[in-house]
C-alpha cells in the first residue's frame, strides 16, 4: 500500500481505518511468513561486496492513530497521525581491505527515521576515507503544532452580549503555532589525522508556517503571522598540531539571518452597515465602548452581525519587517598537554554582528477612538550591532598524583547599540464608515538604545584524592558583571558574586559509587527581582550494583535561590528526587523501575492594579507601588509538585520473540496565586500517562515483524474555564516489517 | 558610524583570513602525516615497562587469535578501521592496551596488559586523551571528571551502541542513567523533543566541558545556545528585553520540560511578568502601569507585548 491516507478520512472513520490497516499489515506478514520457517534470530551481519561489508535495513509500516477529546491538545503533545511510514532505514558500508570499488569513501553510514508524516524526522549521513576526510551530515525536521488554549487566552466570559449578539469565547490559543523547523548541519574535516587539518561546515535552519499573533491598537486584533525565518551558517577553520599534544585552531563562522515574517489581520467576523468586513477585536471581556455610546452591535440579525462603526475596530492591518543580520565570528583556540602534569586550553573570539532592517512597514485602517485615529502608516528603518569579545583560559595542574589544581577564567564583553528612525502618518476620523482624513499628521521619531554586559568569571578548584576510593574538591568562584542599559536613561549595574564549591566522589566498594557537590554563593546586587543574591545548589548521585544484573540509583538535586531585600522577598527552588532500578536477572527478561518527585516553587513580591479587586485582595505597603498606581499586593506564589513514575518490562522468551510492556506517567498538583477571577490552573493540575506494549517477532533470518501500542492520556483536575476542554485519550498502533540484509 | 565600523571590521577579517591562508602552505610543508606511520603511544601505556621497545609488541593478528569476538567489530570500529584499510597502520589493540608480548607469553595473564576496566579514572583518561586531547581539552577540569567519571563511563570501544562516538548507549538514555532527574523533566507534558530523537543532550551540553555553567554550549557569537534553533530571538534588536541577553533564557523558561506551555517557569504569563515588572525603587524594570487592569481588559501581557524577546520597532515590544 502506498500513498498517504488523508487524515480527515481516518478521523472520520477511525475504526474502519484501524481494521483495514491491521488487516493489510497482518496479511502482508502472513504472506511473507507463509514460505518461511522461524529460524535463528541473529541479525544479518551483512554481505561483502566490492570490498565493503554492506549492511542494510529498513522498517516499513505505519501508524493507526485514534483519539478522542481535545484534538488541539493531542496535536500539541503527541501529533502522531495515521498513515504509512518509512519507520527507519539504514545503510552501512565498511571497507574490509585496501581495495574498494568506490575510491571516495571507505566508510559510509546513513540512517533515517519516521518519514512519511510523523512530526519528527531525522537523517544522518557519515562518510570517511581513512586519513583523508571525515564528513558528517544531519537533517532534522520538527513540526511544532501548539494550541494550548489557555496560553494568552483572554478568557472571554460567556454571555457578553450586545443588542442580541453574544461575543464569542476564544476557544483556542490566540498564539497558535503550526510551524515546521528544518535543520541541516554538514561538517567536513580534511586530513583529520594530519598535523594540519582543515574543517568546513554549513548549517541551515528554516522555520516557517502559519501562526497566530495579536496587536493592540485600541482593541486587540487577531493576526495571522506567516512565520518565515532562516539562518545560513558557514564555518571554516584549520587545526594545527603544533606539538605532539598541542593544537592551535582557527575558526571563522559566518551566520546570515533572514527574517521574513509578516503579519495580516486574521479575519473580520462582523460587518459595517455598508457591508465592509470589520473586527472589533477578539478579547471582548466586556462590552466595547463606542464613540456615540451606542451599542457595539447595531444589528445582530444580519449575517454577519453589523457592528457600530464608531467602536475601536480593524478594517485592514498588515506589517512587514524584513530583517537581515550578518554575524561573523573569528576564534583562535589552543589546547596543550605537552608540559608534564599540566593541561591547558584557551580561546579568544570576536564577533561583529550587524542587523539591518531597511524598510519596516505597517498599515492600520480602522478606528482608534481614543485619539480619533482613523488610519495610520508606519515606516522606518533600524540597525543594531552585537559586538562581542570573549576569551577564556583553563588549566589543570596535577601537583602531585593525588592533588590537582584547576582554574578556569572566562571573559565575555558584549555591546549592542541599536538605532531606528520611525515615521508615522496618522489620519483622523470618528467613524469607520467615512474615509480617513485626506491630510495626515506625520511624526518622525528615532531612538538610540544600548545594552552591554562585561562578565568575568574565575573558578579555582583543588581536588584531593584522599584515599583510593575517596576524593574531595573545594573551590572558589568569583563572578563580576558590569551591565550598561541605556533605554534611553543610562543604568549602570555592577554585580559581584562570590561562591564556594565543594565536591565529593566516593567509591565505598566496586559496586557502589557516590558523588555530590555543593555550591553556595552570594551576590551583592541583582539585575532583576528574580536575580538571586543567595544561591545554594546541592547535588547527590549514587549508583549501586549489588549484582551484575542489578543496578540501583538515587539522585537528589536541589537548587535554592533567594533575595531577601525588602519588597522583593524572592525565593525559588527546584527540588528533584529520583530513584530507580534496572534489573536483568537473565537474558529472558528485564525490568526498569523509576520514581521521581520534582517540586518547582517560586515566590516574589508583586503589585498590580485590578478593578474590581480580587477576592481577599491585600493592599501593598510599598511606596513605589502605591506611587505607581498598582496598589494590590501578591507574593506571586507558584508551586508545582510533580510525581513521575515508570515501570517497564522486556521479555525475550525465545530469541525470535521479544516483547515489552510498561507504563509512564507524570502528574502535577500545583497551585498558584490567582489574581484573575477567570484564570484556571489548567496544566498546573494535570496527569499525563502513557502505557505501552510492543512485540518483535523474527520469523525468518533478517525479517522481523514489529507491533507497538502507545496510549496517551492527558487530563486536568481543575475546571475547564471559558475555553474548550483540553483532555484527550489517544491510541497509536504502529505495525511494521523490519528487514536487514 | 555603523558603516565605518562594519568596513573596518571587514578589512580586519579579510587581512586575518588572508594571513592565515598564506601561512597554511607553510604549515602543510612542515607537517608530517603521522597517522600512516603509527600513532604515538598514549601516556599510560608509555608508563608501562618495555612500552618503547618494538619487540614487545605482538600485533593485532596475534590478539585476534584469542579475542576473536572483539575482532568481529573491527570493520565498524573507527579505531581499528584505519589499520584494516591502511595495511595495519593506525590504532590497533596495543595502541590502547600497551605492548602485549608479556600478556601472550604468560598465556593470557590479565595483569600483564593494560585493562581499562580495572584502571583508575585518571589512568583511563590519560590513555584516551593521549590521542584525543585535541578535541577534549581540559576534561580534567570538568564536573564529570571531578565526579570520578572517565572516558569509559560513557564510551565503549568494543561494545558501543553508536558507531560514530562509541557511546555505550544512545542518547538520551546514556545521560539519563545518571541524570535521572532530567529524564523526569522530559516526561512532562511540554518538553523539548529529546526523547523523540530530534534533539540530543549534546546539542546544548558538551559533556567534555565548556567554559559555561552546566557544561552548556554557546553559539559562535556567545549568545545562549537556545538561539541556534530559536534564531528569531537571537537579535541584536534595537529594543532588547534586557534579561534575555543579560540573565539568559532560563529566567523565564525551564529548558528541559515544564507543566506549563512554552516551558514557562510559572503557569500564568502575567504572574511571570509581574515578578520583575512590579514598581520598585531598587530595580530598573518598569512597573506595570496602573491602567493594566489584571481583572479585565489586559488578560495576558503577551497579547499586546507580542515581541517580548526584542523588537526593532516598538520599545514596548508591541511589534
Amino acid at each position: 500500500m502506498t500513498g498517504k491516507i488523508p487524515r480527515q478520512a481516518l478521523d472520520r472513520f477511525p475504526a474502519c481505518a484501524s481494521v483495514s490497516w491491521m488487516a493489510g499489515i497482518g496479511l502482508a506478514a502472513l504472506l511473507v511468513t507463509a514460505g518461511a520457517t522461524a529460524q535463528n534470530a541473529t541479525p544479518s551481519q551483512g554481505t561483502i561486496k566490492d570490498g565493503y561489508v554492506v549492511h542494510q535495513s529498513f522498517d516499513l509500516g505505519g501508524h493507526i492513530a485514534n483519539y478522542s477529546g481535545s484534538d488541539a491538545m493531542y496535536d500539541t503533545l503527541v501529533n502522531m497521525q495515521s498513515g504509512p511510514r518509512i519507520l527507519s532505514q539504514s545503510l552501512d558500508m565498511h571497507a574490509v581491505g585496501k581495495k574498494t570499488k568506490f575510491p571516495l569513501f571507505d566508510t559510509l553510514s546513513t540512517n533515517s527515521t519516521d518519514y512519511g508524516g510523523d512530526p519528527n524526522n531525522v537523517t544522518v549521513l557519515r562518510m570517511s576515507k581513512g586519513k583523508l576526510y571525515d564528513f558528517r551530515g544531519l537533517f532534522r525536521r520538527d513540526r511544532q503544532y501548539f494550541d494550548y488554549n489557555l496560553l494568552a487566552n483572554p478568557l472571554v466570559p460567556a454571555g457578553v452580549t450586545s443588542n442580541g449578539y453574544t461575543f464569542p469565547q476564544v476557544k483556542s490559543s490566540p498564539h497558535l503555532f503550526n510551524t515546521v523547523r528544518r535543520m541541516t548541519d554538514t561538517d567536513l574535516t580534511l586530513f583529520p589525522l594530519s598535523k594540519v587539518s582543515f574543517h568546513a561546515g554549513y548549517s541551515q535552519n528554516i522555520m516557517q508556517g502559519p501562526t497566530f499573533s495579536s496587536i493592540h491598537q485600541g482593541t486587540e486584533a487577531l493576526l495571522q503571522q506567516n512565520w518565515r525565518n532562516s539562518t545560513d551558517t558557514w564555518r571554516g577553520g584549520v587545526d594545527w598540531k603544533l606539538f605532539s599534544r598541542t593544537t592551535l585552531t582557527f575558526d571563522d563562522v559566518i551566520t546570515h539571518y533572514k527574517g521574513n515574517t509578516s503579519w495580516q489581520l486574521a479575519g473580520a467576523n462582523l460587518q459595517l452597515s455598508n457591508g465592509t468586513p470589520v473586527s472589533l477585536g477578539f478579547d471582548n471581556t466586556s462590552l466595547p465602548s463606542c464613540g456615540n455610546r451606542a451599542a457595539a452591535i447595531s444589528n445582530s440579525t444580519t449575517n454577519p452581525p453589523t457592528a457600530n462603526a464608531t467602536c475601536n475596530g480593524y478594517l485592514q492591518y498588515s506589517r512587514y519587517q524584513p530583517t537581515r543580520t550578518l554575524s561573523p565570528t573569528e576564534e583562535v583556540r589552543f589546547q596543550s598537554s605537552n608540559i608534564k602534569n599540566i593541561q591547558m586550553n584557551g580561546s579568544i573570539r570576536y564577533t561583529g554582528a550587524s542587523m539591518n532592517l531597511p524598510n519596516m512597514n505597517e498599515l492600520f485602517n480602522g478606528l482608534i477612538s481614543r485619539g480619533n485615529t482613523r488610519a495610520f502608516t508606519f515606516t522606518g528603518n533600524a540597525k543594531a550591532q552585537r559586538v562581542n569579545v570573549g576569551a577564556d583560559y583553563g588549566i589543570v595542574w596535577e601537583i602531585t598524583p593525588n592533588v590537582t589544581l584547576s582554574d578556569q577564567y572566562n571573559f565575555v564583553d558584549f555591546r549592542q547599540p541599536g538605532v531606528n528612525d520611525r515615521t508615522q502618518t496618522t489620519y483622523t476620523g470618528t467613524s469607520m464608515l467615512t474615509p480617513p482624513s485626506t491630510t495626515g499628521t506625520t511624526t518622525v521619531t528615532s531612538d538610540a538604545w544600548f545594552l552591554g554586559q562585561k562578565t568575568q568569571v574565575n573558578t579555582l578548584m583543588v581536588s584531593w584524592q584522599a584515599l583510593p576510593r575517596a576524593s574531595f574538591s573545594i573551590g572558589y568562584r568569583y563572578r563580576n558583571r558590569n551591565i550598561v542599559d541605556r533605554r534611553p536613561d543610562t543604568d549602570l549595574i555592577n554585580i559581584h558574586e562570590q561562591g564556594g564549591l565543594f565536591g565529593v566522589d566516593l567509591r565505598p566498594s566496586n559496586k557502589w559509587k557516590i558523588n555530590g557537590d555543593v555550591e553556595i554563593s552570594y551576590a551583592d546586587n541583582g539585575y532583576t527581582q528574580l536575580s538571586p543574591r543567595q544561591l545554594q545548589h546541592y547535588r547527590l548521585r549514587t549508583t549501586y550494583q549489588p549484582k551484575n544484573w542489578a543496578a540501583l540509583f538515587v539522585v537528589f538535586n536541589d537548587l535554592e535561590r533567594r533575595d531577601d531585600a525588602a519588597y522583593v522577598n524572592h525565593l525559588d527552588h527546584s527540588r528533584a528526587f529520583s530513584a530507580g532500578a534496572d534489573l536483568t536477572p537473565n537474558t529472558h527478561y528485564s525490568v526498569e523501575l523509576a520514581y521521581g518527585y520534582l517540586d518547582v516553587f517560586s515566590r516574589t513580591d508583586e503589585c498590580y492594579a485590578s478593578t474590581p479587586a480580587p477576592a481577599g485582595a491585600v493592599l501593598t505597603t510599598s511606596a513605589a507601588c502605591i506611587a505607581n498606581g498598582t496598589p494590590y499586593f501578591s507574593n506571586g506564589y507558584y508551586d508545582s509538585p510533580t510525581q513521575y513514575g515508570l515501570i517497564g518490562f522486556l521479555f525475550t522468551l525465545v530469541r525470535q520473540l521479544r516483547a515489552g510492556l510498561g507504563y509512564r506517567m507524570t502528574a502535577v498538583d500545583g497551585t498558584t496565586t490567582t489574581i484573575n477571577p477567570r484564570q484556571v490552573p489548567g496544566s498546573l493540575q494535570s496527569q499525563y500517562q502513557s502505557p505501552y506494549t510492543n512485540i518483535a517477532w523474527t520469523f525468518h533470518p533478517g525479517w522481523t515483524f514489529k507491533g507497538d501500542w502507545n496510549y496517551y492520556g492527558y487530563g486536568e483536575g481543575s475546571p475547564i474555564g471559558p475555553t474548550a476542554p483540553r483532555s484527550f485519550r489517544g491510541n497509536v498502533y504502529t505495525l511494521g516489517m523490519h528487514h536487514d540484509f | 558610524m555603523f558603516r565605518a565600523i562594519a568596513v573596518g571590521a571587514s578589512m580586519k577579517r579579510i587581512l586575518l583570513s588572508v594571513a592565515m591562508i598564506a601561512l597554511l602552505p607553510g604549515f602543510w610543508k612542515a607537517a608530517t602525516v603521522h597517522a600512516a606511520s603509527g600513532i604515538k603511544q598514549p601516556v599510560s601505556t608509555l608508563l608501562q615497562k618495555n612500552a618503547n621497545d618494538p619487540a614487545n609488541y605482538v600485533g593485532s593478528d596475534t590478539c585476534m587469535t584469542c579475542h576473536a569476538d572483539v575482532a568481529k567489530s573491527f570493520a565498524t570500529n573507527p579505531h581499528s578501521r584505519l589499520a584494516l584499510t591502511h595495511g595495519g597502520k593506525g590504532a590497533t589493540c596495543e595502541t590502547c592496551h600497551g605492548p602485549g608480548k608479556a600478556h601472550v607469553d604468560s598465556g593470557g595473564d590479565a595483569t600483564k596488559i593494560f585493562n581499562f576496566r580495572k584502571a583508575s579514572a585518571k589512568q583511563v583518561d590519560a590513555t584516551c586523551l593521549g590521542c584525543h586531547a585535541g578535541v577534549h581539552p581540559n576534561f580534567g577540569g570538568t564536573p564529570h571528571a571531578k565526579a570520578g567519571l572517565s572516558c569509559i563511563s560513557c564510551h565503549s570501544n568494543h561494545a558501543s551502541q553508536t558507531e560514530a562516538t562509541l557511546l555505550k548507549a544512545p542518547q538520551p538514555q546514556l545521560c539519563e542513567n545518571c541524570h535521572a532527574d532530567i529524564k523526569m523533566a522530559f516526561a512532562q507534558p511540554f518538553h523539548h523533543p529529546v526523547e523523540e530523537g530530534v534533539l540530543k543532550c549534546t546539542d546544548c551540553h558538551d559533556p567534555h566541558g565548556t567554559s559555561q555553567g552546566n557544561q552548556l554550549r554557546s553559539t559562535a557569537d556567545q549568545n545562549a545556545i537556545c538561539t541556534k534553533c530559536h534564531t528569531e530571538v537571537a537579535g541584536p534588536f534595537v529594543y532588547e528585553h534586557p534579561p534575555v541577553k543579560v540573565e539568559g533564557c532560563t529566567t523565564c523558561h525551564s529548558p528541559h520540560g515544564s507543566p506549563n506551555p512554552r516551558f514557562l517557569k510559572v503557569s500564568n504569563v502575567n504572574m511571570l511578568c509581574l515578578q520583575c515588572h512590579s514598581a520598585s525603587m531598587n530595580f530598573t524594570a518598569p512597573g506595570t502601569p496602573s491602567f493594566h487592569n489584571q481583572a479585565a481588559q489586559y488578560q495576558a501581557c503577551t497579547i499586546c507585548h507580542t515581541q517580548i524577546h526584542g523588537s526593532n520597532a516598538s520599545s514596548t515590544f508591541f511589534k
